[in-house]
């Protein structure tokens, strides 16, 4: 199969004279962390609902070892032990998202005794569609690249919905972030593992994986590893942020366009993470979601680095496995800087969608301070919905709700492009989200 | 514990901001101001009078910036005349000043664009009309015989002496040109003086080729986006002679404050619509009405009304002017 990437409307090209910021960790190997002393596991790493505990305090666990399952029939993924240990304590904690959650806190033993898996391992070959979805479900696959959408219900579309193209997001189009690029540097043949499986799950035909061109080994790496599937294809595409948004990578890849207020499987597709990939590829053959790549980057890190962490690791005790600090940090981010969460606390832990933790010294946190709308309309031009940032931002000012809605607020993907490039430095994208929230609550009346 | 700043995302922001576009503008306007001052000034005449045209020039744009500072601190506003935009106001009102103006001139149109123009409107980005050009207008309208003092322009190129009085676009006007281009050589020089501005007219608005290759860096640095100036240009052109004009075509377009008027002043965001749809419909207005005031009004030059009427008409654009969302959805208006 042959294809050529489209171009999205739209779109920016954050910190370009920095190459993205990724020349910091993108030749950096990833180096596996030693895992902490004790690990905070949140019960609810997923949208849906928030799992219950099924262990108690006191109680030895296994690595692997469930420790929390979604209420029966609710949407979620159960979550599990990521070191062996005593239970110490199941206590509410603040969140990277910050929303708050109880957690599980296990004192780590350091032996590392394993739990048998549940579910059936093996090759995709020699398993069913049934069995691929039964271990994503049993590992407690979550999408990894921040929206946390369980897999297995991904891979178990309702009736009717035919699924003919499964596209890997390897856009990884936020700055600085690049542990998505190391994995596929590195874990080529496991993404492409996955990639098999998830089509075999979805009855797919074609699989694509979608990389920007300013990850050359990784397209090269990726090349070589789908060279024996007639199937699947490597698509490099154009360097410009959102490029790895669903809308815009499916666009990009098929030229397909997602309806407003649809989902991929509308038009057929499903799109994956890398990182979910790769742990699709390691729960066919018995291990759980219990860690992840995450890269640790910015310029108040000693060392930026690519590590993989256990889900539950203080993400302070990420910085301090980076060497620490080199300079006080007046931000701190999980996630990339443009739709990233900025953190108040370090003692918060990693979860499966934590894609980047960033310290920013006092240069790169500084944010220029809001001066007048001079109309030049590059906000219009930056939005890759192709919505009207600035109208829709003075109507929430304005408490219009009703012009919210007709400007389409709820298009919005809340990228950022219009709050990065307006050269008035004004809050858009804050406001969109808060004309978002007040329709949604407005609806729900 | 340390704190941390917390905002909500995005944490980066563009570098560029507001005075980094003002700047840009500035940069591209500054060759054509440049070379303005010089044919006006001492390739066209000697002594103060050589002077007489960057002197206007510094006097437009250091009494622009001037006006705001005092205007905003008798506001009790914050001062932002480090975001450029007075500047450019000063500049492009010297631009279109001719080059025998007195000073006082200068000063009176630049106090006038920040003070009624832009300040009592609320500011940058509030003005409805182009400050530059609601100075020029008024000007043009309470001293008209200062306003249209262009002396005669004595540099011989190419043989040519046809446009040593007067501008240009009179003389296309009162036909006192008809059939003096018939000869390619003669038209070619004649074409060649417009293109540089060797003729007589305002400060800024003679250089052709500088005012397009300023206009080509904006648009390479999208600043400005091509739509204006060029739906401007080709409008223009089209309506030129549909209305019936006999004055050489490729002349009328580097006449007068064309070049100037379409790339520099129709583009000025705040006064332009703010979507792609919204600069076609305007830049079709304005070449239709820059047309309709050279041919078959009665003025000779028609750049500025046509693109004060056309600011006017900007809410009324916008609002019937949108972009379709991607993936459907209703249609996005502008304001």
């Amino acid at each position: 199969m042959s294809l050529f990437a489209r171009r999205f409307a739209g779109g920016v090209h954050p910190l370009a004279s920095l190459e993205e910021g990724k020349p910091l960790t993108n030749r950096r190997p990833i180096r596996a962390m030693a895992a902490p002393a004790t690990v905070y596991i949140p019960l609810s790493q997923h949208i849906g609902a928030p799992c219950t505990a099924t262990v108690q305090v006191g109680e030895r666990v296994l690595r692997h070892q469930v420790i929390g399952r979604p209420p029966e029939g609710a949407l979620g993924a159960p979550v599990h032990a990521s070191v062996s240990g005593t239970v110490v304590s199941i206590q509410p904690m603040q969140q990277l998202s910050g929303r708050v959650c109880s957690c599980v806190v296990i004192q780590n033993d350091f032996l590392d005794e394993a739990a048998p898996c549940d579910w059936k391992t093996g090759a995709v070959e020699q398993l069913t569609p049934q069995e691929i979805i039964a271990a994503a479900r049993g590992a407690g696959l979550v999408g990894m690249g921040g929206a946390s959408f369980p897999l297995a219900v991904k891979l178990s579309p309702p009736p009717g919905k035919q699924v003919d193209t499964v596209i890997i997001n390897g856009a990884e189009c936020e700055p600085y972030l690049t542990c998505d690029h190391r994995t596929l540097v590195e874990q080529a043949g496991d993404v492409v593992c996955g990639l098999r499986a998830a089509m075999k799950a979805l009855g797919a035909k074609n699989g694509i994986i979608a990389i920007e061109k300013n990850k050359p080994d990784a397209i090269a790496s990726l090349q070589q590893a789908t060279r024996p599937y007639g199937d699947i294809s490597v698509l490099p595409l154009r360097v410009r942020y959102p490029q790895g948004a669903e809308k815009q990578v499916i666009y990009a890849a098929l030229g397909r366009v997602v309806p407003m207020g649809g989902l991929p499987l509308d038009v057929g597709v499903v799109v994956c993470n890398t990182g979910t990939m790769a742990a699709l590829c390691a729960a066919l053959r018995g291990t759980a979601c219990d860690e992840r790549v995450v890269t640790v980057s910015g310029t108040a890190v000693r060392q930026p680095d690519n590590l993989r962490v256990r889900v539950g690791t203080p993400i302070g005790d990420v910085f301090a496995a980076c060497g620490g600090f080199s300079e006080e940090p007046r931000k701190i981010l999980s996630g990339g800087p443009m739709m990233g969460f900025a953190q108040y606390d370090i003692t918060v832990p990693v979860v499966k969608a934590t894609s980047g933790l960033l310290a920013f010294g006092e240069r790169e946190a500084w944010l220029p301070e809001e001066s007048a709308c001079i109309r030049c309309g590059m906000c219009l031009r930056a939005c890759p919905m192709r919505l009207n940032p600035s109208s829709i931002y003075d109507a929430q000012r304005t408490g219009n709700l009703e012009k919210a809605k007709k400007l389409s607020a709820q298009g919005c993907m809340e990228c950022g492009c219009c709050a990065y490039i307006c050269p008035a430095h004004r809050p858009l994208v804050q406001g969109i989200r808060l004309a978002k929230a007040a329709i949604l609550a407005q609806n729900k009346k | 514990m340390p704190s941390y700043l917390v905002s909500a995302s995005p944490h980066i922001r563009s570098p560029r901001g507001t005075a980094a576009i003002m700047r840009d503008v500035l940069i591209a306007l500054a060759p054509a101001a440049i070379a303005g001052a010089i044919i006006q000034g001492p390739l066209r005449t000697s002594g103060f009078e050589a002077a007489r045209p960057l002197l206007l020039l510094v006097f437009a744009v250091i009494s622009a910036v001037a006006a705001e500072a005092l205007m905003q601190k008798a506001m009790g506003r914050r001062i932002t005349i480090s975001d450029l935009s007075a500047a450019v106001t000063g500049l492009l009102i010297g631009m279109n000043l001719p080059p025998t103006a007195p000073m006082w001139v200068a000063v009176l149109g630049s106090v006038f664009a920040i003070v009624l123009g832009k300040q009592l409107f609320g500011g940058l980005g509030f003005n409805f009309l182009n400050p530059a050009l609601a100075a020029r207008a008024f000007l043009l309208a309470s001293w008209p015989a200062i306003m249209t003092n262009f002396p005669p322009f004595p540099v011989s190129a190419g043989g040519v002496d046809a446009f040593t009085s007067a501008t240009p676009l009179v003389l296309f006007k009162s036909g006192a040109l008809a059939g003096a281009f018939d000869g390619a050589g003669e038209h070619l020089a004649a074409l060649w003086r417009l293109a540089i501005g060797a003729t007589g007219g305002c400060i800024g608005e003679g250089c052709a080729l500088l005012l397009i290759a300023g206009g080509v860096y904006l648009m390479v640095r999208r600043v400005i986006d091509w739509r204006i100036p060029v739906t401007f240009l080709v409008s223009y052109a089209l309506f030129d002679r549909l209305f019936g004009n006999t004055a050489p075509l490729d002349m009328m377009m580097l006449s007068g404050g064309l070049m100037l008027g379409s790339i520099y002043m129709a583009t000025d965001y705040v006064t332009s619509p703010e979507n792609p749809m919204g600069h076609i419909i305007f830049g079709l207005g304005c070449g239709l009405l820059t047309a309709l005031i050279r041919v078959r009004g009665g003025y000779p030059e028609g750049v500025s009304f046509a693109i004060l009427l056309m600011n006017l008409c900007v809410p009324l654009i916008n609002r019937f002017s949108f972009t379709r969302p991607f993936g459907g959805g209703k249609k996005a208006h502008a304001k």
